[in-house]
């Protein structure tokens, strides 16, 4: 991804989710963008909460997608089948979540994440 | 990245230095963490005195512990000749203000902040008066600007160093040591520090009689961190109990079941459904000598506590079935520059014997391959994904990976021969950065393999010694 593709990337994030921040490692890395203010759906809390994203042959993979760690649901649970990474120097979660892959925009890919807390929800 | 940002990040992410406890605070101690590779370069620059001292800046990135602040060396930056000036403004060795501007701007850039290094080319280091009128005003003033990250000089001896540290303008830190990674961990200390002349345990005569009598302190002074204490990481916590290690971190979330007691070393019938593997790993580790700190964290790796802890070690041992939680204890090896020794064991039936039955020891020093360069590749850890998505290991209906205790216990003998020969050097030498180990388990062959290179673009290896900053 070259550097206008990335800063498009982020800009397209930031507009949809606020303050995107481009936290990848080192340039010759996948980009990471750090979504410090994703809200998510009832009752999960902390909302709004930190998601990290990682693009990495974008678009011809879905990206990767983890929360900040201290998300729980309504009796305090962690999502489920999640399970903690090490990414960029910090643990997150990350969960299953099995979607049909089209290459979909990158603001879509995130909200369709997203949808997996409702289904869980419910 | 731009400037701006990469601060905005460091404010948030490094985190604020503990309040000292107490009427009198201490001062806070440095260390400073290197990869052999990158120390040798910078030596050969430093010590160098063809045309006169020599000088150069490393900029690292920082690991904050409870009781000090550890700088991890990443990148080397020696002031070039053009920008020397020697013998001008009645100092031995200057250089350009641009030089320094530099410098700064690439510190910034990475989030590092920068350490001066030079020799005299002497045992037993000493910063001259020319050295100390340098000191202050570039310090001070670079401290202001790196803070919340300490800056500062260290004078290189010949097996020791002196160093002097500052924060925020203040020259209030104290120089602990300089740690130099290599196939053994070498320790520089300030040669005024005397080193505590602990008496020799008794446990460990036959060792020492064999390693060396030193190789008894430096044990005691070792903390090595172990991640998975159950079917193989039981035998390491004991063996490295058994072989004098002062600190032994365990790091495992799981309480024993049934199956557990098949390979777990230690585990007795009545732990079944009640004890946490951590707790096997204390009461093994104490019975053996009650003087070893067992720092328990009852908690699966990443988790916040086991980060926190496993900072501090010296060495890191993973015994672990997932790949993508092996991928994660390497990429914060890395990060933090802790040599990691890893095993990992496949095994598959075929009806009353073994199909399979392969294992690796691998060592991954700083600055050498790590398992990112290799093995641990974006089609494994998706094929694992899929195998066994986020979450499959704790579900109790899961059938569990083949293993065999003794098979294990190969491996962690030799796991804990890589821990002992980094700490004490026992080899000589002899166990080569670039190679590993592969097991047979069928056949009970154990080879030395030679280990690839290290690979260009890998995501490990691009934030090595990056530390707390995101």
């Amino acid at each position: 991804m070259d550097a206008a593709e990335r800063s498009h990337l982020v800009s397209n994030l930031s507009s949809a989710f606020g303050g995107a921040e481009d936290v990848t490692p080192a340039a010759d890395q996948p980009v990471h963008v750090l979504l410090p203010e994703l809200e998510l759906p009832n009752p999960w809390t902390p909302s709004p909460t930190r998601a990290l994203t990682v693009w990495r042959n974008w678009p011809a993979e879905r990206p990767q997608f983890v929360i900040d760690a201290g998300v729980v649901g309504q009796a305090g649970q962690p999502p489920r089948s999640s399970d903690l990474v090490y990414l960029v120097g910090e643990g997150w979660r990350s969960f299953s979540f099995s979607f049909d892959w089209k290459g979909d925009d990158s603001v879509r890919v995130v909200q369709i994440w997203l949808t997996r807390f409702v289904v869980e929800t419910i | 990245m731009s400037l701006s940002t990469s601060w905005r990040k460091l404010w948030r992410t490094v985190p604020p230095q503990p309040e000292a406890e107490g009427s009198a605070p201490s001062r806070r101690q440095v260390d400073v963490r290197i990869g052999a590779s990158l120390f040798e370069r910078v030596r050969a620059h430093v010590e160098d005195f063809s045309r006169g001292e020599e000088a150069g800046f490393l900029l690292c990135g920082l690991s904050r512990l409870d009781d000090r602040d550890v700088l991890l060396a990443r990148k080397w930056l020696p002031v070039p000749e053009t920008a020397i000036a020697r013998g001008a403004y009645g100092s031995v060795l200057s250089w350009s203000a641009d030089f320094n501007s530099d410098v700064l701007a690439q510190a910034m850039e990475l989030g590092c902040t920068p350490i001066l290094i030079h020799s005299h080319g002497t045992p037993n280091p000493g910063f001259s008066p020319d050295d100390r009128a340098k000191e202050r005003p570039l310090f001070g003033a670079f401290s202001r600007i790196v803070e919340p990250l300490p800056t500062g000089t260290l004078l290189l001896g010949r097996g020791d160093a002196a160093g002097s540290f500052w924060l925020n303008g203040r020259n209030d830190l104290r120089f602990r040591r300089l740690v130099i990674l290599g196939e053994t961990i070498e320790n520089w200390y300030p040669s005024t520090e005397r080193r505590s002349g602990r008496p020799l345990r008794k446990r460990l005569n036959r060792q020492s009689v064999a390693i060396g009598p030193e190789s008894d302190r430096k044990l005691a002074d070792a903390k090595v961190g172990v991640i998975g204490v159950s079917g193989g990481g039981s035998h390491v916590i004991q063996q490295l109990a058994h072989q004098g290690v002062g600190t032994l971190m365990p790091i495992d979330e799981q309480a024993v079941d049934e199956s557990n007691l098949g390979r777990l070393v230690g585990a007795i019938h009545s732990d079944v459904d009640r004890t946490l593997k951590v707790d096997i790993a204390y009461r093994v580790a104490k019975g053996i000598e009650p003087s070893i700190e067992v720092l328990c964290v009852p908690e699966r790796f990443p988790s916040q506590a086991a980060i926190h802890a496993l900072k501090d070690a010296d060495v890191v041992v993973a015994c672990l079935d997932r790949f993508d939680v092996r991928e994660g204890v390497n990429a914060f090896c890395r990060r933090y520059l802790i040599p990691l020794v890893d095993i990992g064991m496949e095994i598959r039936s075929a009806r009353e014997h073994l199909a399979i039955a392969n294992g690796q020891v691998i060592v991954s020093r700083p600055g050498e391959p790590c398992l990112r360069c290799w093995f641990i590749t974006d089609p494994l850890l998706a094929r694992e994904r899929q195998e066994k998505p986020p979450g499959y290991d704790r579900n109790p209906d899961t059938p569990g990976d083949p293993q065999v205790i003794s098979m294990n216990g190969v491996l962690a003998s030799e796991a804990c021969n890589c821990v002992l020969d980094l700490i004490t050097g026992y080899s000589g030498g002899r166990r080569e950065s670039t190679v590993f180990w592969q097991y047979e388990g069928r056949t009970g062959q154990l080879d030395q393999c030679e280990m690839p290179s290290r690979r260009p673009q890998c995501s490990a290896c691009a934030e090595e010694a990056l530390g707390d900053v995101a």
